[in-house]
């Protein structure tokens, strides 16, 4: 059964959607099966893996509100072993509709457990923000990964998360668990990246990923051109990052425990 | 008392060696040492105002006395109540570093 791995962060620009499609397309290189889900209306997912909104028929919007089978969401995306569920603006209505319904929190997990057998790795990228869909997002995780950009007001908003996390936790998926937290946009000749990182291990410890996202013009610009890095240049120092990434999550998923040393 | 020596005299060599002491001052030098030794920002260029010799430790020195322009400022509300300042970054990553902590040891 496939592991559902939740993106999340409440600050936006983190680096969430950077993470979701290189972490992607790291799993799918090495042959897994790999599903993107595209949670956030932005649709930024969806054409980071190369899919075009316009030409869109069927997005997660549809399955949500009950009109057309989650499978037949799925679209191929720019790699192989490399699947994605796209969304796009009309997505922001899916909350108004949804809001309303029993189970509404739990409404994407119902819907993945019919596909989840498919995949090795399903990947939710969320918006920036507390909203009805991040919820149903974190409630069909197995793990999060947070993206925390080496800045001090992400980490204030870190605190944030961590909170909402316990209580969606204790109310609505007790299994959920911390993959870790994973510094992003890390610029060695900066204070302020080296002041994070120190701190977030010092305080976080095994709960940090020991892989860093640093900064990185190629990034960012490839996700411009609707293409995971690893596609456009596998021996960046980027796409090495997030290849790494995937070996860690790997790693750390082998030995379940994943309990903060203290 | 039997005078030995031109009061006036005396005293004019020994303002005339304050008075040297003082353009012989780098003041840059020392506008940064009072910085750092009161921990303030000064706004403006320092000003020597008095100078003495005096014994310090069996030696004699110059004590030097400066003026210097401070802009200081307090926070207050519309209630008149004093606000305290702001931690340093520094200060809040370390809170929000044990904040996190807890959290995360009891998930
Ligand atoms: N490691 C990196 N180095 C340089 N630029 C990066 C890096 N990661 C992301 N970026 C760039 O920063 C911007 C924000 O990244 P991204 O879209 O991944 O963040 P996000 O958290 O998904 O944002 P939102 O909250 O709006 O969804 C984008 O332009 C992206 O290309
Ligand atoms: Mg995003």
């Amino acid at each position: 059964m496939g592991h559902i791995i939740c993106i999340a962060s409440l600050k936006g620009g983190v680096g969430k959607t950077t993470t979701a499609v290189n972490l992607s397309a790291a799993f799918a290189s090495g042959q897994n099966r790999t599903l993107l889900i595209d949670c956030d209306p932005q649709g930024s997912a969806s054409m980071g893996v190369g899919i075009s909104k316009k030409k869109l028929t069927r997005t997660l919007y549809d399955a949500l509100v009950g009109t057309t089978p989650i499978e037949d969401t799925v679209h191929d995306a720019c790699a192989e072993f490399l699947e994605v569920i796209p969304a796009r603006g009309e997505f922001f209505r899916a909350e108004l509709e949804l809001i309303s319904k029993p189970g509404k929190e739990r409404m994407l997990r119902n819907l993945l457990s019919n596909i989840r057998n498919r995949y090795d790795y399903l990947i939710l990228d969320t918006p920036p923000s507390l909203s009805l869909i991040s919820i149903n997002a974190m409630t069909a995780a197995d793990t999060l990964v947070i993206p925390l950009q080496c800045e001090y007001l992400a980490y204030e908003s870190l605190i944030q998360l961590l909170r909402f996390i316990r209580l969606v936790k204790k109310n609505l998926n007790p299994n959920l668990k911390l993959a870790g937290v994973l510094l992003t946009m890390y610029d060695m000749g900066e204070k302020v990246s080296h002041q994070i990182a120190d701190n977030a291990r010092r305080h976080l410890k095994n709960a940090v990923f020991k892989t860093i996202i640093p900064r990185s013009v190629q990034l960012r610009e490839a996700s411009g051109l609707g293409k995971p890095l690893m596609l456009i240049d596998p021996d960046s120092v980027g796409a090495r990052s997030y290849l790494e990434l995937a070996r860690e999550i790997v790693e750390r998923g082998k030995n379940k425990s994943l309990k903060l040393e203290t | 008392m039997t005078k030995v020596a031109n009061t006036q005299a005396i005293e004019k060599a020994t303002n005339d060696l304050i008075e040297n002491v003082k353009k012989a001052l780098n003041l840059k030098e020392i506008k940064q040492i009072l910085e750092d030794q009161h921990n303030l920002e000064i706004s403006d260029d320092i000003e020597v105002n008095n100078g003495e010799v005096i014994i310090h430790n069996n030696q004699i020195v110059y004590k030097m006395e400066f003026e210097v322009l401070l802009s200081l400022s307090v926070l207050l509300d519309g209630q008149g109540d004093y606000i305290p300042p702001e931690d340093t970054p520094e200060e809040s990553i370390e809170q929000l570093g044990s904040q996190a902590e807890d959290i995360v040891r009891h998930m």
